[in-house]
């Protein structure tokens, strides 16, 4: 299978979000939606968006930002879901196989092989896998967007494309090969450039050794609440190259060690990012 | 015309609307630049425009933009209607509003004594020989509408069963606002609401829903459990203490079912069904074969008032579940004579030889088959996107009204990169003619003005039988916190106000409110608020603001807040936002707050429902509730 990609172009966004409920539907992510019947309220919490954030049970989500410059107000519209990297911090990290590369470049994930560890929910750059341990078993279990490759519901073997693609009104997605879609942005950029936005910008084609969700942007990555130049941290690099392969060549108990090396890494990592945050 | 709107002067503007002057001017400036060949410019328009005490007056000023930019019949151009539901135009073409029969035909009044008296009050005349005044035909159309649905026992003797037809007292209005009146007053007993929720969707909802309290029965067709069709047991009323008998049908859903729909192009395109429905759900075509079988039933062993109106209908579209191909037929209507499906409403004749069920949709079912189920992609012939091939559109597939206006008065396009249609070797080519004579100038003596329907044959600037007058004038809603800028008359002097005691005070309700919806939901909720993702999606009703606002009161950001009108109140979220923005208007600084109104007591999610705010007040043209501006007053709950 060729490379392939999402392209999300934001300037055709009306922010309906049908892929948000698109996906929640054809991933059968509708068991804990929370409505009165199933005994919890859902809450506006004075926004258009809603839920609150990605959940196990919310893999895409529409994000609205106001922006008020030179006294012009304009409404921002930002997918959040998987980026799908090539230099994915959560395959680099993921101790079991659960997560990898599928063919077609993007992060696959077999939740059988989940553990539950949560070393990916750190070690991504993006903030999407979440976490949910089971209250009865006590098995945590990651979720995030298998790009509809969940075995059972899986659209790319049977030449489909995404669902939230499939859904969009105005194609504001695009699915295809990669190099087609960062044809395509590229056009886009180049027509929003000269129709005098000289902020336009494609995201993703070099980000991370390149996404597999692309985006169309009319000004700073920023403005979009994307984070202008994405890397996965020191300590995840080393968890990959260095300790993972030195573990399985030591034996148990240095993995013991190691796994307390980790963790201060791990703690490092947190607070730099707090660090970076501040700044 | 000049000197009217010559007194709307940007500065004017300003003052009426608070738009600043620039932006004003960099609108008309941008927009006007369409009006030159080789340009086109269109105008898309929903609810904002029209729900106002004014609405038909704005749309008006729409159609005389249009006009004098040269806006109308070219490719790009014309005054677009978004409308609220798929099938609008479909069900307004038949004869959904109280004024019109199917095609757009007078409902019959209570001075039409006869069939003859009828057609003299509605069919226009000219003596203008190249007008073509299509109107003319008013007798072919009614006549064959009485055939197909009166059948045998409509003769040249009996005006063609004519006085069967209810007719209404003229000058009396029979609209929304106006039925649920009359309904408050206990004149009216008895009411089908078809797939309509007004106990959340109409305006002022507790009159509305209070007014359901007189009736003795309500019968309600829904796909699930409604506002109206459980108005008995609403907070805040006693069940026992309300007589009225309410059935609930459970009905198909569009997707469940055969037929048409026609969208804002006039696109007729069939749709076949997809899924069975749920339990003893049946569509509507059934239940009102049902009923009509029933009606002529007893009404032919019991006789009453006017029971030839029901008992001489040609009613019979098969059993046990009536064919919708049968009726989409007599909806195209037939030739008697030969037996066979009519080919266009050219056809039709005034002598009872014809049938047509709706004669804007004649040829829409022909015998080559059903033109609205045709799926060819294939371009028109000048490729700007008509797709005659694909559906079927009224009328005569005539994808493009006024294409004449398209032309020079030889027939030659104005726009030669986008014709519409062209004279060439003395026969039109492209789209379907408005109208198929020689052009003006080919033919001066055998061609017809571009503008048909009308009797002068020429577009109309001047807005002939308007209640309010022939040309567009601002006037304050009803309710407005600023007085008329443009003169002393402050409101449409010809609106009706059914309930003066109702209008709210600017001293006590000072800021402008405005009710309207958002994607993830459905008009009056009863298919979004039962859909689990939706919900989810948008869970809750809100009131938008801006940061002004909120900061004045109090009120951060995702709080409950109190909105109040004179008539009710809701308890909503604040979504406070860079959106909303104070106006200034006249020299004072005016609120603004919005609504949205899908929500009400029934369905997986509740909340309150915006239409308690809103006031019965309507335009006097169409009576259409202004539900796009009245006053409200906020407060943090």
């Amino acid at each position: 299978m060729a490379e392939k990609a999402i392209l999300y172009d934001a300037t055709l966004c009306t922010a309906c979000r049908g892929c948000q409920i698109a996906c929640k539907q054809w991933n059968e992510n509708d068991e804990y939606i929370p409505t009165m019947e199933n005994g919890v309220a859902s809450n506006n919490r004075g926004s258009y968006e809603n839920p609150a954030d990605l959940a196990p049970t919310t893999w895409l989500k529409m994000e609205f930002r106001e922006v008020e410059a030179g006294g012009k107000v304009r409404w921002l519209f930002t997918r959040r879901s998987c980026m799908h990297c090539t230099e994915a911090g959560c395959v680099k990290v993921c101790p079991s196989g659960a997560l990898y590369h599928d063919a077609g470049g993007f992060v696959g994930y077999n939740e059988d092989l989940c553990t539950g560890c949560g070393y990916c929910v750190d070690a991504c750059p993006f903030d999407v896998p979440r976490l949910e341990k089971n209250h009865i078993t006590g098995i945590g279990k990651m979720s995030k967007c298998t790009f509809c490759t969940t075995p059972g519901l899986n659209r790319i073997d049977a030449g489909w494309e995404p669902a939230c693609v499939k859904t969009c009104p105005p194609h504001a997605l695009q699915y295809g090969d990669r190099g087609e879609m960062l044809a395509l942005a590229r056009q886009k950029v180049a027509e929003l450039k000269a129709k005098g936005w000289s902020n336009a910008n494609l995201y993703g084609e070099n980000e991370l050794g390149g996404l597999h969700v692309l985006y169309v942007l009319d000004d700073h990555p920023t403005a979009y609440g994307l984070p202008a130049e994405p890397r996965i941290s020191a300590a995840t690099i080393a968890w990959q190259d260095v300790i993972q392969p030195l573990g399985w060549a030591v034996g148990g108990a240095t993995i013991v060690g190691l796994g307390l090396n980790w963790l201060v890494a791990r703690a490092n990592a947190k607070k730099e990012e707090k660090d970076a945050a501040r700044s | 015309m000049r000197k009217h709107f010559a007194r709307y002067t940007p500065e004017m503007v300003n003052k009426i609307t608070g738009c600043p002057e620039d932006a004003f001017l960099l609108a008309t400036q941008t927009y006007a630049a369409s009006g030159q060949v080789g340009k086109a410019g269109t105008i898309l328009y929903a609810m904002g425009t029209t729900q106002h005490t004014y609405g038909t007056q704005n749309i008006r000023s729409y159609a005389m933009l249009q006009l004098l930019l040269g806006n109308i019949g070219v490719a790009g151009g014309g005054i677009n209607a978004m409308r609220g539901e798929s099938n609008v135009q479909g069900s307004t073409d038949h004869c959904l509003l109280s004024h019109i029969l199917p095609g757009y035909l007078a409902v019959p009044t209570n001075s039409d004594a006869t069939l003859a008296d009828y057609l003299k009050r509605v069919t226009p005349t000219t003596n203008d020989p190249n007008s073509a005044n299509w109107w003319g035909n008013y007798s072919k159309y009614i006549v064959s509408l009485l055939k197909a649905w009166y059948g045998n026992t409509a003769t040249s003797a009996n005006d063609f069963g004519f006085n069967r037809l209810p007719k209404v007292q003229s000058g009396k209005n029979y609209t929304h606002i106006a039925l649920f009146e009359t309904m408050a007053k206990g004149t009216i007993k008895g009411l089908m609401c078809w797939g309509q929720n007004p106990a959340v969707g109409g305006p002022n909802a507790n009159l509305e829903r209070k007014a359901l309290e007189n009736l003795d029965w309500l019968l309600v067709t829904d796909i699930w459990q409604t506002e109206t069709a459980n108005f008995w047991k609403r907070p805040g009323v006693n069940p026992a203490d309300i007589k009225t008998e309410v059935f609930l049908l459970p009905a198909l859903n569009s997707f469940e079912k055969e037929g048409s729909v026609t969208n804002s192009g006039r696109w007729s395109q069939w749709r076949w069904k997809a899924a069975d429905g749920p339990g003893e759900a049946m569509d509507d075509l059934w239940m009102l074969d049902q009923i009509a079988r029933k009606l002529k039933e007893l009404y032919s062993a019991e006789g009453g008032p006017s029971a030839e109106s029901i008992t001489n209908l040609a009613w019979d579209y098969g059993a046990p579940h009536p064919d919708v191909h049968a009726v989409a037929k007599e909806i195209n209507g037939y030739d008697l004579t030969t037996g066979k499906l009519a080919a266009s409403f050219g056809k039709l004749k005034d002598d009872g030889t014809t049938t047509s069920g709706n004669w804007l949709y004649c040829a829409s079912y022909t015998e080559d088959g059903n033109m609205a189920a045709r799926r060819d992609p294939t371009p028109d012939t000048y490729n700007i996107g008509l797709y005659p091939n694909w559906g079927w559109c009224w009328p005569v597939n005539r994808r493009i009204i006024y294409n004449r206006a398209s032309v020079d008065l030889n027939g030659e396009p104005w726009d030669k990169e986008h014709p519409v249609i062209w004279w060439k070797d003395g026969k039109w080519t492209g789209d379907v003619p408005d109208g198929g004579w020689p052009p003006i100038a080919v033919d001066p003596e055998n061609t017809k003005w571009p503008f048909i329907m009308k009797p002068e044959g020429v577009s109309r600037l001047f807005g002939f039988g308007r209640t309010d007058g022939p040309l567009p004038e601002h006037y304050e809603p009803w309710e407005s916190p600023v007085n008329n800028a443009m003169s002393s008359q402050q409101i449409n002097p010809a609106i009706t106000i059914w309930r003066p005691e109702e209008q709210g005070n600017p001293d006590k309700y000072p800021i402008v409110c405005s009710t309207y919806r958002v994607c993830e939901h459905w008009q009056g909720g009863q298919m979004t608020r039962n859909m689990p993702w939706v919900i989810e999606a948008m869970p809750e009703p809100f009131c938008e603001m801006s940061e002004e606002l909120a900061a004045e009161k109090g009120i951060a950001n995702g709080d409950r807040v109190i909105v109040e009108s004179k008539r009710g109140k809701v308890n909503v979220v604040a979504v406070v936002t860079k959106r909303f923005k104070p106006f200034q208007m006249n020299g004072s600084r005016v609120h603004q707050v919005g609504v949205i109104w899908h929500w009400g007591y029934t369905g997986l999610s509740t909340g309150d429902s915006a239409n308690v705010l809103t006031p019965h007040v309507g335009d006097p043209n169409t009576t259409i509730p202004e539900y796009k501006a009245f006053l409200v007053n906020v407060s943090k709950a």
